[in-house]
């Protein structure tokens, strides 16, 4: 009895270990919190990442304009066409002062990418993002590029390391 | 214990590029930020010199998460601190903790968290370190999801004040129901209505026995949006609340805010109305400044980049105001007759705040039309921007702005109304692949106050490590007070990281975010400012 209570113990011990290790390996280093679209839908931050190519985040707020001329630099990189496929999703961290202003804004500048709404701004707290623009590269998963703030010229970096991980990634 | 923290203490200084990964232990992130200042001696702004002569804001957060658990602190040092913070907050601590767990269906925070009911307008804790606020709870926040289009949150805690917590409490439950949910991104309607019940406690010890300790607020939301038209309302009440920030004013709170968006092609508009009436909740009722804020009430205006734009700039009035604001966008499109090869974008703006309609006054109390705006003027401001890029290289913006500002009511006391006109102008010259060269020259036109303003920037940058920047705000319009407010420095980034530099002189003005102002006295001196996240 004391035997099969051992082999029981030994066995659930091992169970746990799998379960943690699976796990483990399933995990990304990213938050898993809700980000809302701006016609209301709500999904895990997790669910909008596509796992199969490099993933570029830009903070930004309809009153920082450093953030806009970032990504409208980005969409008219995206325009030329002069870059490996990536995807590019725009987190607005405006809050109830001006988070009306961002559908608005978006419409009428044509951007192609997702948009997405973190009011309270709690994925950008989550993702320890002091001020913006702030922009995160995700591969396989994975952070593999932080940014704060924006110069003329950013653009051209972040490209060249879109490039650079792509080719990584598919050699 | 204290393992842990070594080991989070050795790795700090040699990991600092990314996130810490700890495998298959998950992983630990986090951010610090020091601002500095070494003030001098300066006659020419009649600065008053601080006891001592540096100021030093530090913050340093620290998350740890592993799958659905995390937590995390945040330590702060004020050495002292800066000039224009409350002066009490000459200490250093570990003043906030967490532990979460959040899945789908459910999510527990236990320890400081920070939290938002509907637009804030009823229950909003956040943080705003340019401000000196952090309204974090202490307590425990409870979310649960049963199905996927119900949503309950529920809080219990107390407020933060400075290192310490409040004397009243505060507990809250809203919920979100959607009634419509989008199955798509961007590409279905959705339509949701929430509702949201705040109480704050705190003990009377007074000798009025009809005084209620307790004060409640309810909201009730509605969101609608499709493709081309979004529409929200919400609307609040909240019991009689008579406090220090109030001058015990014992009107019922309301409050009724109102959006509607179209968008179609490549134009966007959005219309902005607001009114309240006896807003202002706090967790204590003797607190004042931009401490112990419940809910949250920002000036729904524009929110200006320019210098010379943020000297006048309006502060919501929560004892009572009716107004709002239009946003108007176009772009138009590149390859067109008018856009040119990279288009044009054209910005409008207007917004305008009075004062309620008053029918009748007591010392402590009012009555006053709902819809009605009542003669005096608090804040105009109109605005048109443009942004033409001319070349891959060349790029300029434009800005004219009319702003009518009812210093009395905004800034307190007695004072002219002031009427000014700005213009700027930006040109951006990109002349290679990662140098840009930018400039602004600006404008403030106003007879009023101190008269007339010139301001100019020159920044030349070199991607993505280098920048410097010199800049002059020029105040020539009051006889024998002119005065330059010269700046100068630089700024180093790698990556997340960045170091910034700058000497010079500083203006006394008002810093305002949701409803409060922190007065910023003139200070000269050199600033030294780092950020990192890891």
């Amino acid at each position: 009895m004391l035997s099969l209570m051992k082999l029981n113990y030994k066995s659930t011990l091992l169970s746990l270990a799998l379960f943690v290790s699976a796990a483990s390996y399933s995990q990304t280093l990213l938050p898993n919190i809700p980000v809302a679209t701006s016609n209301g839908l709500v999904v895990p931050f997790n669910s909008i990442i596509d796992t199969n190519r490099v993933t570029v985040i830009s903070f930004w707020a309809t009153w920082c304009v450093p953030c806009i001329n970032e990504l409208d630099a980005l969409q008219d990189k995206i325009d030329e066409g002069k870059t490996t496929s990536f995807q590019l999703i725009a987190i607005s961290t405006d809050e109830a002062r001006s988070v009306q202003k961002v559908r608005p804004l978006v419409k009428s500048k044509g951007w192609t990418f997702d948009v997405y709404l973190d009011e309270s701004n709690e994925i950008k707290r989550a993702f320890n993002a002091i001020n913006i623009p702030y922009v995160i590269v995700i591969s396989k998963g994975k952070i593999v590029y932080q940014k704060t703030g924006y110069i003329p010229g950013d653009e051209d970096v972040l490209i060249e390391k879109i490039n650079q991980l792509n080719v990584s990634n598919n050699p | 214990m204290k393992k842990i923290s070594l080991y989070f203490l050795l790795l700090l200084p040699t990991r600092l590029m990314a996130q810490i990964d700890l495998g298959k232990y998950g992983n630990i992130s986090g951010s610090f930020e020091s601002n500095n200042q070494l003030y001098i001696r300066d006659v020419k702004t009649n600065s008053v010199l601080p006891q001592d002569r540096i100021g030093s804001n530090n913050y340093l957060k620290a998350d740890y998460r592993f799958q659905k658990i995390s937590m995390g602190m945040q330590y702060e040092a004020y050495l002292p601190v800066v000039e224009g913070y409350p002066f009490f907050l000459n200490d250093a601590k570990l003043v906030q903790k967490y532990f979460s767990y959040q899945d789908t269906k459910f999510g527990l925070t236990v320890g400081n968290f920070y939290e938002q009911f509907g637009s804030g307008l009823v229950f909003r804790s956040w943080e705003n370190r340019q401000l000196g606020i952090n309204n974090a709870m202490e307590g425990i926040n409870i979310r649960i999801s049963p199905t996927n289009n119900f949503d309950l949150k529920v809080i219990y805690g107390k407020q933060r004040k400075n290192f310490d917590n409040s004397e009243g409490t505060i507990r809250a439950i809203d919920a979100n129901y959607q009634i419509v949910k989008p199955a798509e991104i961007n590409h279905e309607r959705s339509l949701s209505i929430g509702s949201s019940f705040v109480s704050r406690y705190q003990q009377y010890t007074g000798p009025d026995p009809a005084f209620k300790p307790t004060v409640n607020a309810f909201s009730g939301r509605v969101n609608y949006a499709d493709v081309t038209t979004n529409f929200s309302a919400e609307y609040i009440i909240k019991s009689k609340d008579e406090h220090t920030a109030n001058q015990q004013n014992t009107n019922i709170g309301k409050a009724l805010l109102i959006n509607y968006g179209l968008t179609k092609n490549n134009v966007g508009f959005n219309l902005n109305l607001r009114r309240l009436e006896n807003m202002g909740f706090r967790t204590d009722r003797n607190a004042d400044q931009s401490l112990l804020l419940i809910n949250y009430i920002p000036a729904l205006t524009k929110q200006q980049e320019y210098y010379l734009s943020n000297i006048y700039v309006y502060n919501a009035q929560a004892l009572g105001e009716i107004g709002g604001q239009a946003d108007f966008y176009y772009d138009i499109p590149k390859n067109t007759k008018l856009g040119g090869k990279y288009g044009m974008s054209i910005a409008f703006n207007y917004a305008r705040y009075h004062a309620l309609q008053i029918i009748a006054q007591t010392p402590t109390s009012f009555e006053s039309k709902f819809l009605g705006a009542g003669k005096q003027l608090y804040y105009s401001d109109l605005n048109l921007n443009v942004k033409k890029k001319h070349t891959a290289k060349f790029t300029s913006s434009y800005l004219l702005q009319h702003i009518y500002y009812n210093k009395s009511v905004v800034e307190g006391g007695n004072y002219e109304n002031i009427k000014s006109t700005i213009l700027v102008a930006e040109v951006l010259y990109k002349y290679a692949t990662k140098k840009a060269f930018r400039t602004e020259l600006q404008h403030l036109f106003t007879k009023q106050d101190r008269g007339n303003w010139f301001g100019i920037l020159a920044e030349w940058s070199y991607a993505p490590h280098f920048s410097i920047f010199a800049s002059d705000m020029y105040n020539y319009g009051e006889d024998n007070k002119q005065i330059h407010y010269y700046n100068a420095g630089g700024s180093y980034t790698t990556g997340p990281h960045k170091l910034l530099v700058s000497y010079g002189r500083q203006r006394a003005g008002l810093i305002c975010v949701g409803g409060v102002c922190r007065l910023v006295p003139a200070a000269t001196g050199l600033n030294v400012s780092f950020t990192s996240t890891f």
